[in-house]
């Protein structure tokens, strides 16, 4: 296949016919400041000719009439510019840069400060105007005036996106309210290897990725062919810094508090970037460094049933850590002349996460009874990512440009040395558990089975917690304050610590890592007149990774010493409750606390125990390992890429269509274990022989796409688009092999080895309206229809321990359609200091539905946001800045209960008709202020303030009564200091 | 080892000529976490081919903490938790140098047994001392399949002389969807079990010298469970159930009352009154396996060990050749029934060893027939569906083999029904932390 689309592209190269001699070709660059202008409208007076400057600022006219003609630059913001030039035939006349002078009339006070500059949301919205699809573009100057030092907080504010957030830090994002790995995130163009502990997902973790060395965001809600493909949410593509058009050197120092931690944070950057004196050669280096302090209190629920809402226990969980965040970044562009620009991007970005977490355990209703468990918790969290890329772009002549790229990335988690110092296997998020005796809660009442009071006819009542909303007798806690009440029924007196003994230690072991050690692409432009344009391309992708889950666990050598170790054998320490744990909540557990072992007894705990704990590896040889197989994959996935485009323009219309194939190589590993007998010697233990399993996935995806603008006038587009998009299963999804259990959740889930990817088809219509250079709003909907949609399937397939098997498959047809809006408005023609006022709001409501097995009616997409808006106020003049930002994320259903049981004749019936067990993401509301104050030209002072709701991380069972998880983080701060050269 | 222990031994050698003609060997088969009621109700040919010229309980009473750790220790000890100081599964507290396994007791007076357990769950592998097995095999937890193999495996050294066989998937079942006669993935994992049983008899059956040996076959387990737990002190969690086969006990169904705990937190809380001695001395417990297996072993020595003032036991022998037997209050019974009162399913057992035809036919108190389906039959079970029957008293005529058998039965159908979902010590995947 590939081999024919190249033999086109010769025929292509071939047939370029030379330029009529009745006209000539017209180039140039547009810049201010040495800063380049993308999106400028160039046209030549008194003729249909025009175009718009590319992302370097540069355009070309072809076909202009020769002689003396006008050339009319507009660019909202700017003073729009005349320019005489002579046209001679059949050459190219090189106008180079042309600067453009800020309108001073409208920008009032127009200077360039530091990297915070007045009017750098007009270079976003001159790019949104005159881009061939819907877009939204946010520039690093914007991105600098945030408060805000990941990538994905920085992504915030574009209309559509909403950002999930890990310890109050945004780490995943996703547009117009779709599945999180719906949403392609790219780097330079290229989607960003993932490996994250927590799940499987293709979506990219933010946290890694510093938002300093970002240039430019570009988000993208319709599709084009030479974009790579599983986007069917859209692609955020984030263009790191690649050149500099002068000297630069810029500082930044900042400090600042985080209320809860009540300890400092720490954020130092520093750019430095120069050209060569003959102008061919310049680079940009960027390290920085985010250091922070940060807590989290919370309550957690888990509930006990399918049938009622008991609860089975109840956890308060303490957080404490330190993150830091390391980046560095290095660029460099050589242009020996005009046709020729080669250049390199390298990154790097480390996350260490210095966790450590006390919970207190309330088990009602136990694997032993009832209990109180404490849990004292450390882990150290690395994450690393790193990649780059040389580029080049050969322009053969004035219509043909073909550009080149070849990449690597690689991203990596592994724990780091906790519990032990040096780099051990058995290093990971390490526990060490005290349990209670037998206990007695006296909060919980007898219920009928579903839940219904105790009649005269019970035969059996079970004994159980239910909150308030649940509670039959009207007599449960309010969910905001569950207070479970344990009795010690051995001693009068109350519970202490002496009475918990050591009951286990284990580390959770995570290794996941994913890398593309090549990328590759070539395209090839090819411009036949002012109003044709074809593009072709191809472009390949290895892609290697792997997911190691397992455990390491202690337990106490018996034989060796039979007595308890008592938690108070242990040097301990108090819960630290900061202010009062869970103040929001009006301290509800205030001096209730059971100690917890400090930091330097927990790391230490085994190796002082020696003997007397005896050390389980997890292994094909231990007796729970089947448990563990199918945690463990490895897999490789070659995706090969052609496209071709054209890009038309007739009259007031650009039209650009095309089609990308693509094709995928998924090779993956696992194992799967025999119902044979194997012996092992050293340990006398019979186990289960592991042995691999492979899945081999090639598929071919035909992927159209069509984007219509019109230009209805200066001030009014309307934008139309179709597309077929895909999404690829994630690798825990195409998985061979043994299923993976998840007893927490009670899970045993296969993957499918013959598993297809999604397909969408999507509509779009957006209608935009810009008011010169005061601003703009659009207004626009959306539909897709989606097939092959992928979903977790329960199975006839009952394991022996009662577990319902689930696979994952191509199930429902569904789709979602929405609305969405997006105002940016600065009122200039407002008196005096208030016209340095503007309102940035946006908005996105969505409608979706599926057929989720079991429910006799249609129901909302699981992890589809159906309402969220983002409001922010914000305000320039010469020395000031300030940004208060207001976002909402609506809360939407996480992950359907899909329990089944089997009925008298064997058959698997689903429980629930309705969403009561279902589990929802609560909404989200948060307020930060940003705001900095430049002096002297060169100096910058500014200020951010996040957090300032201190609203919830909620998670809920069926209705916000019913929580599952509260997360409270309190408000956080920092001063900076800014110097730029 | 202390003169008088040396002394019973140097007896015991000499007395062994004496009764040697028929090997005694043992296998005990521990399910764990399987309520008594959800035993009768589920399809288990296998254990119910044991019961059917067996000695066995579906009424027996848990005396101490229903918890794993405890619960075997009590069954394989002979005594109950003060004793041998196991009160967690951490078995931390455990007094087994003075309170051992009856396989040590076993050893003192016959130091040439061979014997091997065959465990699912770790901790009795790696937790327990002084227990005298010549092999501990440990197998996959919830396994089954590898767990019968083993013991298949084992069973064919023709020296075996005793053998503990011990599965995990009821209890895990258990935790994870529900201790409960009407979940009917409990009841799956029960009959799962029961076909490793089957595997394992086949194998017991096809030893080349079984008919040259006297094997005692045990099967109990530890505790029930309620909702997605145990530990406590419902009928749930505390009743249970035992199962003895062999030429050395009789065939009887004993129904015995509930003597009571030792618990203090069952006394205090649950108002479960303390052990009355009395009872105990006459109802079947857990304590009786390691005693009735241990006598079983030991009996070509003359030893009783409930006599041997030094080990300190707690349990009874039930072998038939111990005198007053008969006082020990069992009821004998050739149908039994269960539950009674119902709520929806009854289940009756009965020894039909000539496979005759079994017909069946229900009554109402007032004599109308009623048509109430059967959901199982087989050799020796009969399980009745009365769901939708008014609540009332039923008698369920049988006719085996010619001979008619009337039985009383009390429905009230206010019973609990389904499943739940566990929670677990740790994390066995990666969730948010």
């Amino acid at each position: 296949m590939s081999k024919v689309k190249c033999a086109l592209l010769f025929l292509f190269s071939l047939s370029i016919v030379v330029l009529s001699a009745q006209t000539g070709t017209l180039s140039g660059r547009l810049v201010s400041k040495a800063e380049s202008l993308p999106g400028a409208i160039v046209i030549i007076e008194g003729t249909k000719l025009g175009t718009t400057t590319a992302f370097d600022g540069s355009f070309q006219l072809f076909n202009v009439p020769i002689g003396k003609q006008i050339v009319k630059v507009t660019y909202l913001g700017y003073k729009p510019l005349q320019k005489e030039v002579v046209v001679t035939a059949a050459t190219t006349t090189q106008l180079h840069d042309i600067e453009l002078e800020p309108d001073a009339k409208n920008l009032k006070e127009v200077s360039v400060v530091g990297s915070y500059k007045v009017g750098s949301e007009d270079k976003a919205i001159n790019m949104v105007k005159t881009s061939s699809h819907v877009v939204s573009v946010m520039s690093s100057e914007a991105i600098a005036k945030l408060p805000s030092k990941t990538a994905a907080e920085a992504v915030k504010r574009i209309a559509g996106t909403s950002v999930q957030n890990d310890k109050g830090e945004g780490s995943l994002v996703s547009l117009r309210g779709t599945p999180i790995d719906w949403t392609a995130t790219l780097v330079n163009g290229d989607r960003l290897p993932t490996s994250d502990e927590e799940n499987a997902s293709r979506a990219f973790d933010f946290e890694v990725l510093p938002s300093d060395f970002i240039d430019y965001i570009v988000v993208a809600r319709t599709v084009t062919p030479d974009q790579e493909s599983d986007n069917i949410g859209g692609i955020i593509n984030f263009l790191t810094r690649s050149n500099v058009e002068k000297k630069t050197f810029k500082v930044n120092i900042g400090g600042g508090y985080n209320t809860l931690a009540g300890k400092p944070l720490m954020n130092a950057a520093v750019t430095y970037g120069n050209v060569s004196k003959n102008k061919k050669f310049s680079y940009v280096l960027d390290g920085s460094y985010y250091g922070r302090y940060y807590g989290a209190q919370a309550y957690k629920v888990v509930y006990g049933s399918n049938f009622n809402q008991g609860i089975a226990s109840y956890e308060l969980k303490d957080y404490s850590g330190m993150r830091n965040t390391m980046g560095a970044n290095a660029a460099f562009e050589y242009k020996p002349n005009d046709k020729v620009t080669i250049g390199g991007r390298f990154f790097y970005g480390r996350l260490s996460d210095d966790k450590n977490q006390y919970k207190t355990r309330f088990n009602y209703s136990d694997g032993s009874g009832s209990r109180l468990r404490l849990q004292s918790i450390s882990g150290m969290l690395i994450r690393q990512l790193f990649g780059g890329d040389v580029h080049g772009e050969f322009k053969i002549n004035d219509k043909i440009t073909i550009t080149a790229k070849v990449a690597t990335y690689h991203n990596s988690f592994r724990y780091g040395n906790r519990p032990f110092k040096n780099k051990d296997p058995r290093n990971g998020y390490f526990f060490t558990e005290f349990m209670s005796p037998l206990l007695y809660y006296k909060d919980v009442d007898s219920v009928e089975f579903n839940g219904e009071p105790v009649g005269p006819n019970t035969v059996a009542p079970i004994v159980t917690k239910l909150l308030g909303v649940d509670n039959p007798y009207g007599t449960g806690d309010n969910y905001n304050n569950i207070q479970p009440q344990p009795i010690n029924p051995q001693s009068t007196d109350p519970l202490q610590a002496g009475d918990f003994e050591f009951y286990r230690s284990w580390s959770e072991l995570n290794e996941t890592w994913e890398r593309d050690p090549i990328v590759a692409r070539v395209d090839l432009n090819y411009v036949i007149n002012n109003n044709v344009k074809l593009q072709f391309g191809f472009k390949g992708r290895y892609k290697e990774g792997a997911r190691l889950v397992s455990l390491y666990e202690w337990r106490q050598n018996v034989p060796l010493r039979p007595q308890p170790y008592l938690l108070t054998d242990f040097n301990t320490v108090q819960l630290d409750e900061r202010g009062g744990f869970l103040r929001e909540l009006g301290s509800p557990y205030a001096g209730s606390f059971f100690p917890f072992l400090p930091q330097d007894q927990l790391l230490n705990f085994v190796p002082n125990l020696g003997d007397t704990l005896k050390p389980y590896e997890m292994n094909p040889v231990n007796t729970e390992y089947r448990f563990w197989a199918g945690n463990r994959y490895t897999y490789t996935e070659g995706v090969y890429a052609g496209y071709g485009m054209a890009d038309v323009k007739i009259g007031k219309v650009q039209l650009v269509a095309g089609a990308r194939l693509e094709y995928t190589n998924l090779q993956e590993l696992s194992d799967t274990l025999l119902d044979s007998l194997a012996f092992d010697q050293p340990s006398g233990n019979y186990y289960y022989v592991p042995e691999q399993r492979r899945t081999s996935l090639k598929y071919l995806s035909i992927l159209p796409s069509i984007n219509a603008t019109w230009t209805i006038n200066d001030k009014m587009n309307l934008r139309s688009a179709f597309s077929r998009t895909m999404h690829r299963p994630n690798f825990a999804e195409t998985k061979p092999g043994s299923g993976a259990y998840c007893i927490d959740d009670l899970d045993l889930t296969y993957g499918n080895s013959r598993l297809k990817p999604a397909y969408s088809y999507n509509f779009d219509l957006t209608y935009e309206y810009f008011w010169g250079n005061k601003g703009m709003f659009s207004v626009g909907g959306y539909y897709k229809y989606v097939v092959n949609h992928i979903f977790a399937i329960t199975t006839s397939y009952v394991d022996e321990i009662g577990i319902v098997a689930k696979r994952y498959d191509n199930a429902n047809q569904s789709f979602v359609y929405g609305f969405e809006g997006a105002f940016v408005r600065k009122f200039t023609g407002l008196p005096g200091i208030l016209s340095g006022f503007g309102l940035n709001a946006n908005l996105t409501y969505s409608l979706s539905r599926m057929q989720a097995p079991g429910r006799s009616n249609k129901q909302a997409m699981t992890e589809q946001t159906p309402f969220l808006y983002n409001v922010a106020l914000f305000y320039e003049n010469k020395h000031l800045q300030a940004r208060i930002a207001f976002n909402y994320t609506g809360a939407y259903l996480k992950d359907l209960n899909l329990a089944t049981v089997k009925d008298l004749n064997g058959n698997l019936v689903y429980i629930h008709n309705n969403s009561d067990f279902d589990i929802f993401k609560g909404p989200m509301y948060s307020l930060d202020f940003g705001g900095s104050y430049t002096f002297k030209t060169h100096y910058t002072v500014y200020i951010e303030l996040m957090n300032l709701l201190d609203w919830p991380d909620l998670t809920y069972r069926g209705q916000k009564e019913r929580p599952i998880r509260t997360e409270y983080y309190r408000q956080r701060g920092q001063i900076g200091f800014k110097y730029e050269f | 080892m202390n003169f008088k222990k040396l002394l019973v031994a140097a007896l015991s050698c000499a007395t062994i000529s004496a009764y040697a003609s028929q090997p005694r060997k043992v296998l005990i088969i521990g399910i764990d976490g399987t309520r008594s009621d959800a035993l009768q109700q589920a399809n288990t040919p296998n254990i119910d081919g044991l019961l059917v010229n067996g000695l066995y309980t579906f009424n027996a009473w848990h005396c101490g903490v229903t918890i794993s750790g405890p619960s075997w220790s009590d069954i394989m000890c002979g005594v109950w938790e003060d004793k041998h100081g196991v009160l967690e599964n951490s078995y931390s507290g455990s007094n087994y140098n003075e309170y051992p396994y009856f396989t040590t007791h076993a050893k003192s007076l016959k130091p040439n047994l061979y014997m091997v357990q065959v465990a699912e769950w770790a901790p009795l592998n790696d937790d327990v001392y002084n227990d005298s097995w010549d092999k501990k095999i440990q197998v996959p937890d919830g396994g089954g399949v590898l767990t019968a193999d083993s013991a298949v495996a084992n069973l064919a050294n023709p020296n075996l002389d005793a053998m503990f066989v011990y599965f995990d998937a009821v209890d895990l079942a258990g935790h994870s969807t529900g201790f409960d006669p009407n979940n009917p993935t409990y009841i799956s994992a029960i009959e799962g079990v029961d076909g490793h049983i089957g595997t394992i008899l086949n194998a017991l059956y096809a030893r080349p010298n079984y008919a040259q040996e006297d094997w005692l076959v045990l099967v109990i387990t530890d505790h029930g469970g309620s909702g997605t737990s145990h530990g406590l002190a419902s009928a749930q969690e505390r009743k249970i159930w035992w199962i003895a086969n062999g030429p050395s006990v009789e065939h009887k169904e004993l129904v015995g009352g509930d003597p009571g705990t030792y618990t203090q937190l069952y006394q205090l809380i649950y108002q479960v009154p303390e052990v009355n001695p009395a009872v105990l001395d006459t109802v079947p417990v857990q304590t009786d396996i390691a005693v009735t297996a241990l006598h079983h072993l030991i009996y070509d020595t003359g030893t009783n060990p409930e006599d041997v003032a030094e080990w300190d036991l707690d349990g009874k022998s039930w072998l038939k050749t111990i005198t007053g037997l008969d006082d020990k209050s069992s009821v004998k019974s050739d149908i039994a029934m269960y539950p009674n009162p119902a709520s929806d399913l009854v289940t009756l057992w009965f020894d039909n060893k000539q496979n005759g035809k079994v017909n069946y036919a229900v009554y109402t108190a007032e004599g109308k027939l009623v048509n109430v389906p059967a959901l199982i039959t087989s050799q020796n079970k009969l399980t009745l569906n009365f769901e939708g029957n008014a609540d009332g008293i039923y008698f369920v005529k049988l006719n085996i083999a010619g001979t008619e058998y009337t039985k009383r039965l009390v429905l009230n159908q206010a019973a609990p029904k389904g499943s739940a979902t566990p929670d677990h010590d740790h994390t066995k995947c990666t969730g948010k932390h």
